[in-house]
């Protein structure tokens, strides 16, 4: 049930980039021949290995890279349109950030290039370093910032523009699980939010839990598109989850089944909570505790401005963004 | 844009004052500066000349570096380091950058130049000590040392009590007191009696209008080779920019000498000429140890060549950054 393709946030069709050398001798093909399509409201990942391409199909959708042939559009433009990107929030692979700013300053100036009006800026960033959990550390250098926290600024400035389409390159490298299940319930919010979320990453799981469609590269090449319910669905078996069984009753199931077609039980086994859910289940208990800590703390949920909930002067910000 | 373009060059601007090799050139400067008095002595007769001499190469040399260090690296540093990512994902055009990042050099420089300026007309007020018999200028000592020191004062306590970025605020401190200290030594002559402002401007021996004109112009010849550091690191590395940027720099003070000699009316030399930044229009040092004065004519002439010059070498700058892939 694809809408439209003309309603895709962006579009790339046969997009190819050849890295030259020196001499401009092709040496490396990053990317051959992709046709993607984010639409509205989805949450897209982009599966591959290293060097699969997913870092140059993003660059390319930010016209960071000229594609060598094919296509791109952007909410129907080319990618180097300048006003295209009020609309587009972006986090790279890793947090390139001035290390001799500080949280609140470095957030003030990515809101200053949205044209973003002193009130909303400073309110925006409140919001935001509350829901990245940096709020007490917001006048340190970000030289003097973990790795992990780096990247929850990285985050909190891809989303100083309250963007439609929201382009996460690899979001939860070095983040603790905590940031992990944050940056995952932020892109689930947001595409309650209508946004679309194109999401690079390696690891599976996360992509697994959000995305709606994914593309996997290998080799600059796609090798698979579709919903995760299309590509991972196993219709050779069915899995039922119930309270605990006793062993009497187990092997009634298994008449049962017998009965019904010569089916049996190939497994059984008692589920254990997730590592995920007991380590942040510790957390949580802790900081209820009052224990201190001079990292960062759990955010306090998606800021408000990135909702429907956001204040009405809040609502006006985009025409004074498109103003400029 | 603008508020893009102000917004760039602001961040451009904090960067580099928070740079510690910014304060590390301004200090060494400045300490240049008020050992000129000193220096300028050690010569018969002509100690005064070279006092202006001293200092205006000591500013130009001392700008020198600090380009070197600041706009040669701007662009570079922000493609190495990949915060360009950051900043060109967002609506910033790739020439309101470049714009951005050469308005926030200049300002660092102008802020250098400006404090150095202040430091340098103070010693020529003070004047080489020629003779034994002739007194230090109390009011220059007090007046000067004194912003020097309440300066570093209050920028150590900042620094201390809240955090203040050290360098940024002494820069800032010394930028808005020394101009106080030189009005008031402009006010009080030397046995400290009360003076008019304008006494140390009609002293014929100081020659103080004609040593304005030259920082003035001096500073626009920093300007200029700002630019060429921007254009170059737009597609070169540090080091490489470096390098011709000091070669413009040599080449600009002596362009009339090398092609504008007997084969000025061959076209290489024409073009050689055309294309290389003639410094010499911003160095007044010799024509004032010559006693030939420049005019105000002199000043905005030589400033619409720099307008033009800074404006040409930016196209280009914006042209080499166009086509560069910045992923």
């Amino acid at each position: 049930m694809k809408p439209p393709p003309d309603t895709a946030f962006v579009k790339t069709a046969g997009l190819k980039k050849v890295f030259k050398d020196f001499w401009l001798r092709p040496k490396v093909v990053a990317l051959e021949g992709l046709d993607l399509e984010i639409l509205p409201g989805e949450v897209h990942g982009l599966l591959g290995s290293n060097g699969a391409g997913k870092s140059t199909t993003i660059k390319l959708i930010l016209g960071l890279l000229f594609p060598t042939s094919g296509e791109v559009t952007v909410f129907g433009k080319p990618p180097g349109d300048v006003e295209t990107k009020n609309r587009i929030g972006y986090l790279p692979e890793e947090s390139y950030l001035y290390g001799f700013l500080d949280a609140e300053e470095i957030l003030d100036y990515y809101g200053r290039l949205f044209n973003l009006p002193g009130p909303t800026r400073r309110s925006r960033i409140a919001e935001l370093l509350d829901m990245v959990g940096l709020q007490g550390m917001r006048n340190r250098p970000l030289a003097e910032y973990s790795k992990g926290m780096q990247r929850r600024i990285g985050i909190a400035q891809a989303l100083i523009n309250n963007p439609d389409l929201l382009i996460l390159d690899e979001p939860t490298t070095g983040l603790d699980p905590i940031g992990a299940r944050e940056v995952k319930d932020l892109i689930l919010r947001l595409r309650e939010e209508g946004k679309s979320v194109l999401l690079s990453s390696h690891r599976l799981a996360d992509v697994e839990d959000v995305c709606d469609r994914i593309t996997v590269l290998y080799g600059g090449r796609k090798q698979a598109e579709g919903t995760i319910d299309e590509l991972l669905s196993s219709p050779e078996s069915t899995v039922i989850e119930t309270d605990r069984l006793d062993a009497d009753t187990l092997a009634r199931v298994e008449a049962l089944l017998k009965d019904a077609g010569g089916l049996s039980i190939r497994k059984t086994e008692s589920p254990r909570q997730s590592l995920e859910n007991f380590f942040l289940g510790l957390v949580e208990k802790a900081g209820r505790e009052g224990a201190e800590t001079s990292g960062a703390t759990g955010g306090t949920g998606v800021a408000r401005f990135l909702t429907r909930e956001r204040p009405a002067e809040e609502k006006d910000a985009p025409a004074e963004e498109a103003a400029d | 844009m603008i508020s893009r373009l102000f917004s760039i060059a602001g961040n451009t601007f904090i960067e580099s004052l928070r740079r510690p090799v910014f304060l590390a050139v301004l200090a060494t400067v400045c300490l240049l500066l008020a050992l000129n008095p000193a220096i300028s002595t050690l010569t018969l007769g002509e100690d005064d000349r070279l006092l202006v001499d001293l200092g205006l190469s000591t500013i130009l040399l001392g700008g020198i570096f600090l380009s070197a260090f600041i706009s040669t690296g701007s662009i570079s540093r922000e493609i190495d380091s990949k915060t360009i990512l950051t900043i060109l994902s967002k609506p910033v055009g790739k020439l309101c950058f470049i714009a951005g990042k050469y308005l926030g050099v200049c300002a660092t420089i102008s802020l250098a130049g400006w404090i150095w300026s202040l430091v340098f007309l103070l010693g020529v007020r003070h004047g080489a000590i020629s003779a034994a018999w002739e007194s230090s200028d109390g009011p220059v000592l007090v007046f000067g040392l004194g912003a020097a020191i309440i300066s570093v004062a209050i920028a150590s306590w900042g620094n201390y009590a809240r955090d203040w970025n050290f360098a940024t605020s002494v820069s800032l401190l010394l930028a808005a007191l020394l101009p106080l200290a030189w009005t008031l030594v402009l006010l009080v002559a030397k046995d400290w009696s009360l003076q008019g402002l304008q006494a140390e401007f009609t002293a014929e021996e100081k020659q103080l209008g004609q040593v304005l004109l030259a920082l003035a112009l001096a500073l626009q010849a920093l300007w200029i080779l700002a630019a060429i550091a921007i254009a170059c690191s737009t597609r070169l590395g540090q080091l490489a920019t470096l390098l011709i940027s000091f070669g413009a720099f040599l080449l600009g003070l002596s362009s009339d000498s090398l092609f504008g000699g007997p084969g000025r009316e061959k076209t290489l030399a024409k073009i050689a000429y055309g294309i290389t930044p003639n410094l010499q229009f911003h160095w007044l040092a010799d024509a004032l140890s010559l006693g030939n004065p420049a005019s105000g004519f002199y000043l905005l002439l030589v400033s619409g060549y720099t307008i033009i010059f800074i404006g040409a070498i930016l196209c280009l700058a914006a042209a080499l950054f166009e086509g560069r892939e910045t992923g």
